[in-house]
């Protein structure tokens, strides 16, 4: 019934990153789930290359490293550190073995999608040592890494209730991020509280429980990436926010080929908040993206023309190359904070001029856009809707210029979307008997699926339009209280 | 600072409430998961479709060309998510006024038996409430022939097949007459 040791590998994990992240404990957990997928990943390609490897084994060793690691990098080795990192080893050793036993009790499991079921196909035959190459477009889409954990299930089965652990990694991951954007404990709290509540009723979100698909996996990873970027932007240089930073790039990409575009936006704004920091912190970031798409990819034994082999691993070298460039051009006078900032908006806008011009079906896409997001087809019911309209009224309520937070992540969500519209035109272009639209009527269409991604910052930026709101009421009942000769000093907003 | 905290928290709850009242009942809602599966292991999950999922959906993912023959009107005997179709096929392509072909009146139950056990093999079931009485739950399995994935202008057949079993099937696995 439990996977005892995978359940052990994880709340090592957990113990290690406990104690490596001491700077955002609460995104320690999310980071364990990560470091999961990836070391997972990294063992069932080394078992691939040489399939005497026990992929248990090696996933124990793995986690008992970063667990070591944690403890020397410790600087006050104290007990308190270590009990209460084990603490935090067992409540999440027992919240994956109760995901485990309920799962199972009650038949717990995805929805029924093509997608998965390929996943299913890929992990089974990884459990055996071997990997029956599909179409490259094919195999490069499916992944690697979603398969590759998978696969650690007991012989023959997925590894059963492991998905809503990732799940409950990406709402933790969210409220980190908040933790961080919204200082007013009462509004991040009650606000939190409240979207979840209105999330697990929004089928689309809830489906995403037991999806198997990497859907929830990007969510978390968001919530970190963004977390590392506000932290940067903000001047909070740590090398644990690097870290983590570095390790949520890594698992994108040892999931799919697609996630380096879907990345892309954060990358580069990472890169630039990070300016100051050494070169190699920097091209750190751009390896952490390329080089684990690249390993897999050529393990899987995909090829390039001409080049075959050495295909991948070439690019992964010249996206670096690319990195050191960009981060060369970031040194130019014009470059600024508000530069970065806008960019998402020009890229979104030029790529839905893009697609104005040369999709036949652009607005057939907008329609079924429209029609999934707010007339229910895509499972979203009332959610956008009402997450609008609470925007709207938050912005009035709480008017005043964008905070440099917000500023960051409304460039994040526009040039996320950007690159989402440009991943599903890919998609497009390589079946030919989709119309080249970026959206289609149903909760199976990629972008609406995908939709998860924003989240994180789509909450983040409604809970903090309500803390202006409540910093602007309190500011008002001040300044009330003052011309009533009441007295009592004003508070400085943020 | 109280006032302001039970305002704050109050007007969160109910815009909450409101979002998540309106999610329930409001917009249309399939499933969210696969309940009782009979099995973890990765080959029957995928040889026996043992995962679910709504017919609606499968639709609009595997029959985005295609033509609903006769999933029958909502509340007079036709499927209760027929006319969400229309949004995606339009009038042309939905024949809402068709009604639900019965195979029990025109097959032995042998054969019934034997083609429930083809749906069961190559479908994905899910559970919606019953075309001829909405309180009640029936089985609906959706299935086609997997050649014709994508295909332009497929035409969706609406049968019963048991007291509480409905399918979808595509014209090549049953032939009915009419247009939509």
């Amino acid at each position: 019934m439990v996977n005892w040791p995978v359940t052990i590998g994880l709340g090592v994990l957990q113990f290690g990153s406990y104690l490596l992240f001491r700077t955002n404990r609460i995104m320690s957990f999310p980071v364990a789930i990560l470091l999961f997928v990836f070391s997972a990943s990294l063992v069932v390609l080394l078992k691939l290359l040489a399939p005497a490897v026990n992929a248990t084994i090696g996933l124990l060793v793995l986690c008992a490293l970063v667990a070591v690691l944690g403890f020397i990098l410790l600087k006050e080795k104290s007990w308190i550190s270590v009990v209460t990192a084990l603490g935090a080893a067992g409540i999440t050793m027992v919240v994956f073995v109760s995901s485990q036993l309920i799962t199972r009790f009650w038949g717990l499991s995805s929805i029924g999608f093509g997608d998965g079921q390929t996943v299913l196909n890929i992990s089974e035959s990884f459990q055996s040592g071997i990997y029956a190459k599909p179409d490259a477009l094919i195999g490069l889409k499916r992944g690697f890494g979603l398969p590759a954990y998978q696969s650690l299930g007991f012989e023959g089965e997925f590894l059963v209730g492991f998905l809503p652990i990732v799940f409950l990694a990406a709402l933790v991951a969210t409220y980190a991020l908040l933790s961080f954007v919204v200082q007013n404990k009462l509004v991040r709290n009650v606000g939190f509280a409240s979207v979840v509540v209105v999330l697990v009723s929004t089928e689309s979100v809830a489906r995403h429980i037991y999806l198997m698909n990497t859907h929830t996996l990007l969510w978390a990873i968001f919530a970190v990436l963004l977390t590392g970027l506000l932290k940067f932007a903000g001047g909070e240089k740590d090398t644990s926010t690097w870290a983590m930073v570095l390790i949520a790039l890594g698992t994108g990409s040892m999931l799919r080929a697609d996630n380096l575009l879907i990345m892309a936006p954060v990358l580069v704004f990472l890169t630039w908040v990070m300016r100051s920091e050494s070169t190699a912190k920097q091209l750190a970031l751009w390896a952490a993206t390329f080089f684990p798409f690249a390993a897999w990819a050529t393990v899987l034994d995909f090829g390039l023309p001409v080049v075959g082999l050495l295909g991948f691993p070439l690019i992964a070298v010249a996206a670096v190359a690319v990195g050191w460039l960009l981060m060369r051009l970031m040194k130019l006078d014009w470059v600024k904070d508000k530069t970065m900032q806008r960019s998402g908006v020009v890229v979104l806008g030029l790529t839905v001029l893009v697609a104005m011009m040369f999709s036949p079906s652009f607005w057939t896409s907008l329609e079924n856009l429209f029609i999934n997001l707010f007339l229910g087809e895509g499972l979203w019911g009332a959610t956008p809707l009402v997450s609008l309209v609470a925007y709207g009224v938050l912005v009035v309520l709480g008017r005043g210029p964008s905070s440099e937070m917000q500023k960051w992540l409304f460039a994040f969500v526009s040039g996320t979307l950007a690159v989402l519209m440009m991943a599903k035109f890919g998609d497009g272009l390589s079946q030919s008997a989709t119309l080249g639209g970026f959206a289609r009527i149903g909760w199976g269409d990629s972008l609406n699926r995908m939709s998860v991604y924003l989240i994180p910052a789509v909450v983040a930026l409604l809970l903090s339009r309500g803390e202006k709101a409540w910093l602007n009421f309190e500011q008002n009942k001040q300044e009330d209280h003052t011309k009533t000769g009441s007295g009592s000093k004003s508070r400085s907003q943020r | 600072m109280r006032k302001q905290t039970l305002v704050f928290t109050v007007t969160s709850l109910i815009v909450a409430g409101l979002a998540v009242a309106l999610n329930l009942v409001a917009f249309p809602r399939d499933m969210a998961l696969t309940r009782g599966i009979s099995s973890f292991a990765s080959s029957e999950v995928v040889g026996q479709k043992l995962w679910n999922e709504s017919p609606v959906q499968l639709l609009y993912t595997f029959m985005g060309g295609g033509i609903i023959l006769n999933p029958g009107t909502p509340g007079d005997g036709g499927f209760i998510f027929a006319d969400r179709l229309l949004l995606k096929y339009g009038e042309d392509r939905v024949g809402l006024e068709n009604p639900i072909v019965d195979l029990r009146g025109s097959n032995n139950s042998e054969e019934i038996a034997s083609f429930r056990d083809i749906l069961r093999d190559t479908g994905y079931e899910s559970v919606t409430p019953c075309p001829h009485d909405y309180q009640q739950t029936c089985t609906v399995y959706f299935t086609w022939n997997r050649d014709r994935t994508k295909e332009q202008d497929i035409v969706m057949v609406s049968i019963r097949v048991g007291e509480f079993e409905y399918a979808m099937v595509d014209d090549s696995l049953v032939q009915v007459g009419g247009t939509p």
